[in-house]
């Protein structure tokens, strides 16, 4: 078979057995939990290579798995029979066995384990393909069949020993794949990086979506384009390691990820917070006309005609903490969100209906908010004013009718001002 | 069905060498809604959790519904507390109300219309169906309970044990899941209670159950939650405590 036909094939039936299984590992909080796995995998495989002469895929996986399987026995033991914990106890056994298999490493000096140790794709042959093909085939059907089991366990393990019969059976059989799983990927990517070329395309897609089975799926994506990539890329230019060029891929498409997921990409957060800002900006400069042309009128207490047409002078001489520029900036951009309109032939202002009506609500929520901190939660009334500036931009209109109501449908804020209405 | 749901025997239950439940001998009845109060450590959850064969018992028996626990499970659903789960895992409400349906299944049978029909009517009972396709991890700690509470519903069982579903919920969650509660044992089911909150026992319960390591008494809840049981229970450092709970319950 083309070489190259083995590699691409290699390459897409691990990327999907990796993102299914690295998928679970995420959601338990396992990640590092699968770096000390696949440390302890060393040993196994490296007696494997010394006891076969021709790289035997069965014999190195059934030592690998005695090996891992040692590893996570020995977790579960001592996390139960002692205090220590779980950090600790990994960082114990994942140097542990890495130091066995080294040593085992200089007694025998097998030929290839340097491959398992740094990933070494080229070293695939068709034998391997073959296996890795088992693999994925078998794991894609296990994690179907016992999708309930599976699920369940990781979200409450508790309940789900507790209902399922043969439970443990299906908890181990998942074990059993996942070190299977991890010494296929070494051959990849080598030993030290496996876990991330598990876990990273996991961890990223948990960014974009909220289901179990979602993050499955794009997972595998996320891993089989990156992952082509990088067998493109290392084809191309000759000599680039393609394991680490893999996870090195994989780690920007996390921080790709972060950026501009969807739902809680730093980028959508932040956008979100400018329009958040944008839309207090002009709320607030509503405001300030509202209280200018309060000031202005003869009869305060009674109605405020905000139909009336001003001058930037006129609001500027109100506002005497406002500098005429500043004032003219903030009329500006009231102009291009058409809340504030410029009539031509008076050359004078004038608030739109929309307008009117945002002043309006703002100050009733701000006046309504000083009234229910003074009078339910006795703020004094010179303590007042500042929480209600920025409480006003995010009541809503119900939070809003509830208080009106609550406070019995006032005509007065505590300052002695007119509620408008 | 028989009156009496669940019974103890000498029940006995180590944690390594601490015995948490020494001897207790308690008959709950069917159709009837009880609550298990005690102090902190006083092996309210453990009780449960026996009843469940979660953990292993150092001697006595538990029977449910006449039976050994795990051969009548599936006709028992246990809601543990809250903070068994990790409430960031990514799935939605209806998807863990699905969950409930789970032990009524066989291995191989896939999620049908029939559970889907199940979990969201126990999704309607506990006023989460606007939140269906919500990530858990949007909810706040009493809509979480609600959560877990539809998902014990979904499960169609006759007896329902919960553990501490009121722990960090808010008032109207609270009126709600006291409101399902209710609506259970009217229907027949038996409902069992871990509980801390003496004044509210009162009004909640049928049946109340006072443990401290050991059972101090078992019996309808206005005759159970007078001082002279509450002080065994509660020791007579809390004697204040438990006379303010005697006088509200005269108010």
């Amino acid at each position: 078979m083309d070489y190259l036909i083995i590699i691409f094939s290699a390459v897409i039936l691990l990327s999907i057995s990796s993102a299914l299984l690295g998928s679970y590992l995420v959601v338990e909080e396992r990640a590092l939990l699968s770096d000390a796995l696949s440390h302890s995998i060393l040993p196994g495989v490296i007696l494997g290579f010394f006891l076969s002469e021709d790289k035997n895929p069965w014999l190195i996986c059934g030592l690998a798995l005695v090996a891992g399987m040692l590893g996570t026995i020995l977790i579960h033991y001592w996390k139960q029979h002692t205090k220590l914990k779980q950090d600790s106890l990994l960082a114990v056994l994942l140097a542990g066995f890495f130091a066995i298999g080294i040593v085992l490493e200089s007694i025998y000096n097998p030929v290839g384990v340097r491959y398992f140790l740094f990933g070494q794709l080229s070293s695939v042959n068709q034998q391997d393909l073959l296996f890795i093909a088992g693999h994925t085939l078998i794991t894609v059907i296990y994690i179907t069949v016992f999708w309930r089991q599976l699920h369940m366990q990781s979200f409450n393990p508790q309940v789900a020993n507790l209902y399922f019969n043969g439970q443990s059976i299906v908890k181990w059989g998942f074990e059993v794949l996942l070190i299977i799983g991890l010494v296929l990927a070494m051959q990849a990517v080598g030993m030290i990086l496996v876990a991330a070329w598990l876990i990273i395309p996991a961890l990223s897609a948990r960014f974009c979506v909220d289901r179990l089975i979602s993050m499955q799926l794009w997972s595998i994506i996320f891993s089989l384009v990156l992952s082509s990539l990088a067998v493109w890329l290392s084809w191309i230019y000759q000599g680039l390691a393609v394991g680490p060029l893999m996870i090195l891929l994989f780690a920007i498409g996390f921080v790709i990820a972060f950026l501009v997921s969807p739902k809680k990409g730093l980028i959508k957060g932040i956008y979100l917070n400018y329009l958040d800002k944008q839309q207090h900006y002009h709320e607030h400069n509503l405001k300030l006309i509202y209280k200018a042309l309060e000031k202005k009128s003869a009869t305060p207490h009674l109605n405020i005609d905000l139909n009336q047409t001003f001058s930037l002078l006129e609001i500027a001489h109100q506002l005497p903490m406002i500098s005429l520029s500043d004032l003219d900036k903030r009329f500006k951009s009231l102009f291009k969100s058409q809340e504030l309109l410029w009539l031509e032939e008076s050359k004078q202002w004038q608030l739109s209906q929309k307008g009117q009506q945002t002043a309006k609500n703002m100050v009733k929520k701000h006046r309504l908010w000083e009234l229910y901190l003074s009078q339910e939660a006795n703020y004094k009334a010179d303590h007042v004013h500042l929480p209600a500036d920025k409480v006003e931009h995010y009541l809503d209109d119900k939070a809003l009718e509830q208080l009106d109501k609550l406070l019995g449908y006032p005509k007065l804020d505590p300052h002695g001002k007119l509620i408008p209405r | 069905m028989k009156d009496i749901a669940i019974e103890s025997h000498q029940l006995t239950v180590h944690y390594d060498r601490k015995v948490v439940l020494h001897e207790v001998d308690v008959s709950i009845k069917a159709g009837r809604l009880t609550g298990i109060i005690g102090p902190n450590g006083a092996g309210k959850s453990t009780f449960i959790k026996s009843i469940m064969g979660v953990l292993p018992r150092t001697s006595g028996w538990i029977q449910v519904l006449g039976k050994p626990s795990h051969q009548v499970k599936k006709q028992i659903a246990y809601v543990p507390q809250r903070e068994s789960v990790d409430w960031d895992f990514p799935v939605t409400v209806f998807d863990v109300v699905l969950m409930g349906t789970y032990p009524k299944m066989k291995w191989w049978q896939k999620v049908g219309v029939l559970e889907r029909a199940n979990a969201q009517k126990a999704l309607e009972k506990v006023q989460l169906v606007d939140y269906a396709n919500t990530p858990i991890s949007d909810l706040s700690g009493g809509q979480q309970q609600r959560v877990f509470l539809a998902r014990a519903l979904a499960q169609n069982a006759h007896i329902y044990l919960l553990d501490e579903p009121f722990a960090g919920v808010d008032m109207a969650s609270e009126q709600n899941i006291m409101q399902v509660l209710k609506g259970m044992r009217d229907a027949g089911k038996t409902v069992v209670v871990v509980h801390h909150d003496l004044y509210s026992a009162q009004h909640y319960f049928d049946d109340v159950i006072l443990l401290n390591k050991r059972l101090i008494g078992a019996g309808e809840s206005s005759v159970m939650l007078q001082p002279e049981y509450l002080s065994q229970a509660y020791g007579s450092s809390l004697t204040l405590l438990t006379q303010m709970a005697h006088e509200m319950s005269k108010k």
